[in-house]
């Protein structure tokens, strides 16, 4: 009985679940088309009216995603089902999903808008990261219906995590789906929401998909067309910020629509697990008991007062209008959203200011949302506060507490690498960007920025708020960004280490 | 279901691993950061750190919604107020397993004790590994003899010996009698349920399914069933000193030796028939001086595994006819076989057995794994409207693998053939490959067995 356990190469093991994932694609590819013939065939809404040809770039991408799926399939068919992938592989995988995401995604872009290829890659990796920062100057011109709906569901897929859906729908995985799970879904989460990965990725995708119908709902009964609903919903619930229309959401000139959605967005940022606290506990003292929301729903009021103060002059003295601008803009911006009523070029400086450093703030963990996140940021500063008392009182044992329990100090290492490397990647990228496209530097930390918290309109920018004019290998540079804070740095950096590469 | 489990010891791992593959939702507990961290990198399950009995874990844990709580910490004490203080806040069904001397009594020669202190199940696996030893000795010829349905049934593990009178025939020629067949046999390593094509080869290890009486006739087709006399036992911890007395009164001459003096004294008032030696097990002069060379069965029963298998090598040596052991590790089942051990018994994996009893669906009553756990053996009621009721078995399309051992009626047992019918309110005992074991469920309307 010579059982040798040799491992399969780690091309083959990774082969099966990211084949399995552009299966997932493909069919998403087939059911954005059908819907789009559908919207084709009735022209429910007047912007839909379009013709059933132009859906045509999703249903001829589905079957190349179908084709790189089943080549996965092959590739990977002689390991046994019951391999489970580890850690290492799993990070590989899921950075390899990642990867391949903006190709697959990028394809209708080219067929459909003769987009180049680094524009296209930078849309649709725009689009699944959940950033909201295009390249199109002219989207109403440029794009078909069928391909701005394309762009929301590839924000509504990576809002929530196309491998989390895919643990979610594959109840098989076990712990393989665990360790791709957190490879997508780190830090602090709302893991632990069930014993199961399986089931927690379901919970996770169900409370997305009710809260999308919802979302879609209250815009399409506050007067929006159903296919801008639908784009629109799907951008708000991923907090992703890819719009139907070139002025973004000012075009519709509703101020219903924007208290709606900036409510909309603030509900896509708060952590996910709370809402199953509270659905399964039916109780909605508990949301209130967590500090993380706490402090999220804080930040909200005090920014929202202070650019209302801020900007009481732009808008004309008006305390309610003032007071609509600046809760909307506090949502894009906190939950890196990135849907726009205004323009932030006419902001006073404070307002400016605020809005960059809500950018970093970002929403709670467990959230669609970007940025370093609330829990994240409470924890950074109750140890520093700690070891600012340490530095007086070396003798007295401080405790890092969240939510009355303590912080294990593995936690608080985790939370200030992160820190670190969120701040030395925005260094790196935007040096890489002023090298070579030679941008001023405001300009390239604010484009890295906000690709890096996932937000989309970059502050500081020049010429068209957009990023049509920066060079292809800056295009791809900040695909790369968008893509490292999506997965939250570690799991793609993992992969740099060659440890993970060696057996 | 949702399961907690206390304790992540090779118990505690072991259940982990059965539940996470039947699909419960599980809880792990331990104070080991270690062991937590190595489940969690293995398993899908939840893992939470913290000492088990304490009712604030217990609570975090899920305890107040949790169906069944599994007490498997190293200490005894821990488990049982565990499963108390769970069973308080509010947790469906409670098991404990205890092994120390102190607790040894418990559930008489079982080593089961239902509802002992408001706990559901306690059970000691070194006191269940002892009555199945003791089954084994009393049994002529037989490696494995397990009981099912209140004794009703039983199922006999035997090696074919090389003069046998089925071996080198297709089964369909064999005759067999009603009221017992060949279930599964194990050649090189692998388990595999027969067809009537297949031919059974002496060195096979084959498990025989069916009336006790029926099997005791038909035991000498398959193995040499010479009645075991002389019995040496090496270890007089809890599991020998437990096997001494199952076998005393039963016209077996039993040989115990224990290394440590205070145990080998304290030992052996209690044993009266028993010769109780003071030495080393593993003593190949010892072994000979005391007619081991004589003695049909040899036990390694220390809690050192590798004691175990030096004794048993060097008692196979000395000229034992068949060699026992307990051992921590199931898996090295087919090892230590290979080295010429006949019966191997894993107390852990009876532990996990019994413990996972009580995580299948309700109508599933009893469980036992074959090889290894390549195999299991399951007594269960199809419910109602299952697709295996009311037609003849050979229009059933039963799935490769599966094998329906017997159908429990309450006026007698049927070993059935094509022609036999399960009518609903029967029981059954399957047989199903781990590989099978969702397409059996589903014959039988659970989920999975």
């Amino acid at each position: 009985m010579n059982r040798a356990r040799t491992r399969p190469p780690i091309s083959r093991v990774l082969a099966r679940p990211v084949g399995l994932v552009l299966l997932v694609v493909a069919g998403m590819l087939v059911g954005t088309g059908l819907l789009e013939v559908g919207f084709g065939l009735a022209s429910l809404d007047a912007m839909s009216g379009h013709s059933v040809r132009e859906a045509g770039p999703l249903l001829l991408t589905a079957p190349i995603s179908a084709l790189l799926g089943l080549v996965g399939l092959w590739w990977g068919r002689s390991v046994p089902r019951s391999l489970a992938l580890d850690r290492r592989e799993a990070s590989v995988a899921v950075v390899a999903i990642w990867a391949l995401l903006g190709i697959v995604g990028a394809i209708p872009l080219i067929i459909g808008a003769n987009t180049p290829l680094p524009d296209a890659i930078f849309e649709a990796t725009s689009g699944f990261t959940t950033t909201g920062a295009t390249i199109y100057g002219d989207i109403e011109g440029t794009l078909s219906p069928p391909l701005v709906m394309w762009r929301a569901v590839m924000h509504w897929l990576g809002g929530m995590g196309i491998v989390v859906l895919f643990v979610a729908i594959f109840p098989n995985l076990g712990v393989s789906g665990k360790h791709l799970f957190r490879s997508e879904v780190p830090g602090v989460t709302a893991e632990g929401l069930r014993p199961r990965i399986t089931d927690t990725s379901m919970v996770l995708w169900r409370l997305y998909v009710g809260l999308t119908v919802v979302a879609v709902g209250v815009l399409w009964w506050l007067g929006m067309g159903v296919h801008d609903a639908l784009v629109h919903g799907f951008g708000t619930l991923s907090t992703g910020g890819f719009s139907s229309r070139d002025a973004s959401i000012a075009a519709f000139a509703s101020p219903a629509i924007e208290w709606a959605l900036a409510v909309l967005m603030l509900i896509a940022g708060v952590n996910f697990g709370l809402f199953y606290a509270v659905a399964r506990t039916r109780r909605l003292s508990g949301l209130w008991r967590s500090a993380e929301l706490r402090v999220y729903v804080g930040i909200v009021a005090v920014c929202t007062l202070a650019l209302t103060v801020s900007m009481h002059d732009l808008h004309g003295g008006d305390s309610l209008t003032s007071l609509r601008y600046a809760f909307f803009r506090v949502a894009t911006s906190l939950t890196s959203t990135g849907f726009g009523i205004d323009d932030h070029k006419d902001y006073p400086p404070v307002a400016m200011a605020l809005t960059i450093v809500m950018m970093l703030v970002g929403g709670c963990a467990g959230s669609t949302a970007g940025g370093i996140k609330v829990a994240r940021v409470l924890i950074l500063v109750k140890a520093a506060v700690a070891q600012v008392r340490r530095s007086v009182r070396p003798a007295v044992v401080h405790v890092v507490r969240v939510d009355g329990r303590p912080v294990p100090s593995s936690i608080v290492v985790d939370v200030t690498s992160f820190l670190f490397i969120y701040m030395a990647c925005l260094a790196v990228f935007s040096m890489i960007v002023v090298v070579t496209d030679g941008a001023p530097v405001p300009t390239a930390v604010g484009a890295v920025l906000s690709c890096l918290s996932n937000m989309g309109p970059a502050p500081f920018y020049e010429g068209a708020d957009n990023f049509s004019s920066w060079s292809a290998s800056a295009k791809l540079t900040f695909s790369a960004a968008m893509v490292l804070g999506r997965l939250e740095f570690f799991t793609v950096l993992a992969i740099l280490l060659p440890e993970v590469w060696r057996r | 279901m949702y399961v907690v489990v206390v304790g992540l010891g090779q118990v505690g791992l072991a259940v982990v691993r059965a539940l996470e593959q039947q699909g419960h939702e599980v809880v792990a507990i331990d104070r080991d950061r270690a062991a937590l961290a190595r489940a969690e990198d293995h398993h899908d399950v939840a893992t939470l750190e913290g000492y088990g009995a304490s009712a604030r874990v217990l609570r975090q844990a899920g305890c107040a919604r949790a169906d069944l709580i599994v007490a498997v910490t190293r200490h005894d004490e821990t488990n049982l107020v565990a499963a108390l203080t769970a069973r308080h806040l509010g947790t469906k069904r409670c098991v404990a397993r205890v092994q120390g001397a102190d607790w040894m009594d418990i559930g008489g020669e079982d080593g089961l004790a239902m509802g002992l202190l408001g706990v559901d199940a306690v059970f000691n696996p070194r006191v269940l590994a002892a009555g199945e030893l003791a089954r084994i000795a009393r049994s002529s010829g037989a490696l494995e003899v397990l009981e099912l349905a209140e004794g009703r049934v039983e199922v006999v593990q035997v090696e074919l010996a090389a003069g046998a009178r089925v071996a080198g025939r297709p089964l369909v020629d064999l005759r067999l009698p009603h009221g017992m067949r060949v279930a599964a046999f194990v050649r090189a390593g692998l388990l595999s349920v027969p067809g009537g094509a297949d031919v059974l080869r002496p060195g096979d290890r084959v498990f025989l399914v069916g009336l006790p009486s029926v099997l005791r006739d038909t035991l000498s087709w398959f193995a040499d069933t010479r009645h075991a006399g002389r019995v040496a036992i090496i270890g007089g911890g809890v599991v020998g000193s437990s096997l001494a007395r199952a076998l005393q009164g039963t016209g077996v001459s039993v040989t115990l030796f224990e290394r440590d003096r205070e145990v080998a004294e304290a030992l052996a008032p209690d044993l009266p028939e028993a010769t109780v030696v003071i030495g080393d097990g593993t003593d190949l002069e010892l072994l000979e001086e005391h007619g081991v060379a004589r003695a049909d069965l040899l036990f390694g029963v220390t809690a050192d595994e590798q004691v175990n298998l030096m004794g048993a090598l060097v008692g196979r040596r000395v000229g034992a006819r068949r060699t026992g052991i307990i051992v921590s590790r199931s898996e090295y089942e087919g090892i230590y076989q290979q080295l010429g051990i006949d019966i191997v018994i894993s107390p852990r994996q009876m532990a996990a057995d019994v413990i996972l009893r009580h995580c299948r669906g309700v109508e599933v009553r009893n469980l036992h794994a074959l090889a290894g756990g390549q195999a299991d053996l399951v007594e269960l009621t199809p419910v109602d409207g299952a697709r295996a009721l009311g037609r003849p078995l050979m229009e059933l399309d039963v799935p490769r693998g599966v094998l329906i051992c017997a159908i429990i009626r309450r006026d007698g047992v049927v070993v059935p053939s094509g022609r036999d019918v399960i009518e609903p309110g029967d029981g059954v005992i399957v047989l199903s490959t781990a590989a099978a074991r969702r397409a059996a469920g589903r014959l039988f309307g659970t989920r999975r067995l």
